[in-house]
């Protein structure tokens, strides 16, 4: 992404001739400013009448040509973040299928949205900006060069020591400032354990006492913004000591050396004039180009997020004959903390496999292991005997479809969903969904908004559709009843149990009298997993909804 | 309070705020007038007038910088203060919710208000308060230095002026417009997007990336485009609003040349002319746009700080014969709930509620804590409603271990105590009850070993059994508890239980595993069906 940076180019060029010329415009009119001093001062009226209609004309003429700025100017944006975003979808598709694990699905929204948005304010319009400042810049030394070569060289080395003054003054500024990010750091965690423990602050009445800490924090980042503020407006102060001693000590003296009658006076105004122009984009120049290369960061992490790990795979499947985990220790990568301990699970081609357990005690931990979200700390799980991070990606998933709460469902037919576009016999489908039960819907019909326009019942129904048609082995269902009225989720699960698939149904919902359809039954519980055939145990272990 | 009071309290500070914002109208003039004075050196007869004329040059230039520091400096001090007052009203409010209405909105919801918030009222307030004192002020005393030199460039000033803040008018709808637009199409662009990423796995799973480019490239082309327009809107209206500015400028300087060679100004009026126009025109252009992010930050102010009045409670709690449940119902939104309870407790019951998930165990407890209000029937503590009970005098006689169990970033004893003074025999009494003395004395700063925020250093059932101790400590009369149990294994649940059932208050509890146990040690159970109770 970082070679994209300047986004579309020809937009970009387009708009930095653009600015050439408006900025060329705009010196004309400072140089006729000049002009018409001149005339005025030698009280030639006539002449400044006819200069003034030029000027005119100029100064329509650049309305012209800064409206077609702005367009040209929205143009680049447009083009460019349609170039960087479609950028970031391509290389996003590109991305092998271990990586696109759900949980990534807000880093990469986060990257679309907030963080483009950020690149395009604090980067691209910051490009515009800066080659705008240097246009102007350029233009003025070319304006002050027309009076007197030395002004220029004696002007650009005062610019320079200015320059080189303002980016070593702000020292006690960002001393100070990383002060005070330290206590509004101090001051968030407050806040954000305050929020948390709401309840218990409320309920022990310790009100006052957070109070006074909260308003000790508070004023502690008040006042150390109140130190950057005194230390900024004293570099401040120093930086415009020099800017006016700059100014002021050339239009002196360029007034003296007008008076002895080597320039004009119009000269002069022009002179003074254009150093406006260049002192204040000279100002914003280094701020302006922090501010870039810091957001640059937001880039390298795009490439992080885009970069494809080089998978080391080679044994190939084509089916599934059964699961085993052996004897493994579950829980998620970052953390030492082990979730389930010596799961021992095995799941035959055919059988129907009931997972269930309390909410937070595991099940999900199994599940992402299969999905291979996350590894196991110690163990194996196998797949007809071959360790399932051997395996060919592409492979080992297409042996499993996954149903879950949240289901993909497109802007699309019921057929294109259902299919996702790969050739399949109409007759297929229809069947597909008489079995699932969704017989009454037209395949034609367009599914609208993210499937807005179908219940939830109907959602998971269509996912099973999908899962049937696209011939998959296995079918995971994740949680897929907690969001269904239980009449749904029962007819949804004797459904799922008569199809001649291996299932695997990981919940916390459970019907008493469908248990027995199950070939086999787990107890996610105290941090691991084993097997019940005591159906009455699952039961009552579970307290579970009757019918 | 509002800010208006807010102002009224801060008024020393207030004043030197104001003479600082004042203090900078008139840094500009002087930049002007040095400026001026300078090209009036070109007028100078002799040496003398020279000298005088640097003389001011340099006074008038170098005041300002001064001033503008003593300015910055009589400011910053008001800013400090009003910013914390502000900080802390805004604290306020949010701790004045109850239970109830502090769950009506994430976390996220509070946390933005102090901070992004308060971020952007400190940015926006003081800036465009700065910025329309400095504008209208400087405007004014630079209409009336002008009406000295030429009424007629004065009173064309004041036109000007009123077709700029026209033009802004004339803008603001269609900017507010395309301003909406552009919201609700970042919207859509969220939710499409966040579907389409949804469905990667599958999308990649039957090789159709292709087909889900095109979409996947068509919300970003609507989105763009809308941007697009609405940049455009903006940017047109400020290129107007400048370029009439410019103009204005040309036109007036032109204008001075003529009475210049007229002789009708000296050349010092000239410069003093050109610059000033320039400075009025632009000044009036930033102040009408900080009027509007004055008023955004205000409407901040107020959404931040303004509490809504809690109904007032009159009656003392007090407990000594009977809880009775009425018919009680209870409804989220149009979710019921609780239907139609009733049930009576008595002291140093204890109770137990069980029932499958979703069955409204949790939600009775909330009620029965003073926690939830909304609910239809009635809850009646010996004689008095329960919504009518003070809620300090309630929680000083029931406590309450909830299903998170929240852990302050403090020692394991404060997290336990917490504003109660220490009894250390107690203390450990208790750390043993609930079968977490030997873990703690194994710890190698003991009890006072410093526990992350949320406890994320230690675990789930160690997390649960802190939050049992620290109700256990503060020995209230009535204890509500939701799941003791969840996160233990059998032996210590069991300790628990033991530890709790021997207390000799009033014991509400919810459960959903043990039951043959526990169902036997409880004298009353409450069963919950999903719409419908067992006794």
């Amino acid at each position: 992404m970082r070679k994209l940076k300047f986004g579309n180019i020809p937009w970009l060029i387009i708009n930095t001739l653009h600015t050439a010329v408006f900025v060329s415009l705009s010196g004309w009119s400072i140089y006729l400013l000049k002009v018409v001093t001149d005339y005025g001062l030698n009280r030639q009226m006539d002449k400044v009448v006819e200069t003034a209609q030029l000027m005119m004309l100029i100064l329509l003429g650049s309305l012209v040509l800064d409206t077609i700025g702005t367009l040209l100017k929205s143009k680049y944006l447009e083009a460019s973040l349609k170039q960087l975003k479609n950028h970031y979808i391509h290389r996003l598709m590109e991305q092998d299928i271990t990586q696109l694990q759900k949980e990534q699905c807000n880093i990469y929204r986060s990257n679309l949205t907030n963080d483009f948005d950020r690149f395009e304010e604090k980067f691209l319009l910051n490009v515009l900006e800066i080659i705008h400042m240097s246009s102007r810049f350029l233009m003025s030394v070319v304006l002050v060069a027309t009076v007197s070569i030395y002004l220029v060289a004696v002007a650009v080395v005062l610019l320079v020591i200015f320059m080189i003054i303002t980016s070593k003054t702000n020292t006690p500024v960002q001393k100070s400032e990383a002060k005070k990010s330290e206590s509004l750091q101090k001051y968030t965690d407050f806040v954000n354990e305050t929020l948390n423990g709401f309840e218990i602050i409320k309920q022990h009445q310790l009100e006052d006492k957070r109070f006074r800490m909260f308003v000790e924090k508070a004023t502690q980042v008040q006042k150390d913004n109140y130190s950057v503020d005194k230390n900024s407006t004293k570099v401040d102060g120093l930086n415009s000591f020099i800017q006016t001693s700059i100014i002021f000590t050339m239009i002196v003296s360029g007034i003296l050396f007008a008076r002895s009658a080597q320039a004009s006076l119009g000269s002069l105004i022009m002179v003074a004039t254009s150093f406006g122009n260049v002192i204040w984009p000279l100002q914003r120049f280094t701020p302006v180009i922090t501010q870039m290369k810091g957001i640059l960061k937001v880039l390298d992490d795009f490439d992080k997020n885009l970069d494809r790990p080089v998978i080391d795979r080679h044994i190939r499947v084509d089916r599934f004959e059964n699961l085993t985990f052996d004897r493994c220790d579950l829980g998620y990568d970052d953390d030492q903390f082990v979730i389930l301990q010596s799961v021992d699970l095995t799941i035959e081609k055919l059988e129907k496999v009931l997972i269930v357990g309390q909410s937070g005690a595991g099940k999900s931990t199994v599940l992402k292991t299969i999905r291979q979200s996350i590894r196991p700390k110690d163990g194996s799980v196998l797949l007809d005997g071959h360790d399932i991070f051997e395996i060919v990606p592409i492979d080992y998933y297409s042996l499993f479809t996954t149903v879950d709460q949240i289901g993909f469902i497109f802007n699309g037919t019921v057929l294109e969903n259902v299919t996702m576009y790969q050739p399949m016999d109409e007759k297929h489908v229809r069947d597909a969904l008489n079995q699932v039960g969704l017989s009454e819907l037209d395949i034609h019909e367009p599914l609208r908004n993210n499937g807005a326009n179908v219940s939830g019942g109907q959602r998971a129904r269509l996912m099973l559709a999908r899962a049937l048609c696209l011939n998959s082995e296995v079918i995971l269902c994740d949680e897929i009843f907690s969001s269904l009225e239980q009449s749904i989720a029962k007819s949804i699960e004797k459904d799922i149990l008569s199809l001649n698939k291996t299932i695997i149904n990981v919940s916390h919902i459970i019907f008493k009298d469908q248990l027995s359809l199950y070939d086999k039954i787990y107890i996610v519980d105290q941090g691991t997993i084993r097997q019940s055939h005591d159906l009455d145990e699952v039961w009552s272990r579970m307290i579970l909804t009757e019918a | 309070m509002t800010l208006t009071q807010l102002l009224q309290k801060n008024k020393k500070q207030l004043t030197f705020y104001l003479i600082g914002a004042f203090m900078t109208t008139i840094n500009g003039l002087f930049f002007t007038f040095a400026l001026s004075n300078a090209f009036g050196i070109i007028e100078e007869p002799d040496a003398n007038g020279i000298i005088r004329r640097i003389i001011f040059v340099l006074l008038f230039a170098f005041t300002p910088i001064f001033s503008q520091m003593l300015s910055r400096f009589l400011r910053i001090g008001f800013m400090r203060d009003i910013l914390i007052q502000v900080r802390t009203l805004a604290y306020e409010k949010i701790m004045s919710h109850t239970y109830e209405s502090y769950k009506k909105n994430p976390k996220e919801h509070y946390m933005s208000m102090l901070v992004s918030d308060i971020n952007l009222f400190e940015k926006d307030f003081f800036l465009s308060l700065l910025n329309i004192i400095y504008s209208f002020g400087s405007f004014t005393l630079g209409v009336i230095i002008l009406t000295f030199i030429s009424p007629i460039i004065a009173i064309a000033t004041l036109i000007v002026s009123a077709l700029l803040f026209t033009v802004t008018k004339l803008f603001e709808p269609i900017a507010r417009k395309t301003k909406k637009l552009t919201q609700e199409a970042n919207a859509d662009y969220n939710i499409q997007l966040t579907n389409i990423l949804n469905g990667m796995e599958v999308i990649k799973l039957y090789h159709v990336e292709e087909n889900f480019k095109r979409p996947f490239e068509s919300i970003v082309v609507v989105l763009e485009n809308i941007k697009k327009r609405a940049f455009r809107i903006d940017e047109i209206q400020s290129n107007l609003n400048h370029w009439i500015a410019g103009t204005f400028q040309m036109i007036v300087y032109i204008y001075a040349t003529y009475l210049y060679i007229q002789d009708a100004v000296t050349l010092t009026s000239l410069i003093l002319v050109f610059n000033l126009i320039g400075q009025l025109v632009w000044s009036m252009i930033s102040g009408f746009n900080f009027i509007n992010r004055f008023k955004t930050s205000i409407d901040i102010f107020n959404r931040i700080t303004q509490q809504q009045a809690n109904p007032q409670a009159v009656h003392r709690m007090t407990f000594k014969e009977a809880l009775r449940v009425c018919n009680l119902s209870f409804a989220y939104d149009t979710h019921k709930i609780i239907d139609n309870l009733s049930f009576n407790i008595k002291p140093k019951d204890k109770v137990l509620i069980t029932g499958p998930s979703g069955a409204g165990k949790t939600t009775l407890l909330n009620c029965l804590a003073q926690n939830l209000s909304s609910y239809q029937g009635e809850i009646v503590v010996d004689e008095h409603e329960l919504r009518t009970i003070q809620p300090d005098s309630f929680l000083k006689s029931c406590g309450y271990v909830r299903q998170n169990h929240f852990l302050f970033n403090d020692s394991i004893v404060n997290n336990v105590i917490l504003n109660s003074p220490l009894d250390k025999g107690k203390f450990e009494q208790i750390m043993k009850d609930v079968d977490l003395y030997d873990w703690m004395m194994t710890l190698d700063a003991k009890e006072n070993h410093i526990l992350e925020q949320d406890g994320l250093n230690i675990s789930g059932g160690q997390r649960q059994r802190l939050s049992i101790a620290r109700e256990l400590y503060h020995d209230r009369e009535v204890l509500f508890v939701d799941e003791p149990s969840a996160s233990l294994d059998d032996q210590t649940a069991q300790h628990i239980y033991d530890t709790l059932l021997s207390l000799d208050k009033t014991l509400i509890c919810v459960s959903h595993r043990h039951l043959d146990y526990l169902s036997k040690h409880f004298d009353t159970h409450i069963e919950l069906k999903p719409l419908g109770v067992t006794s």
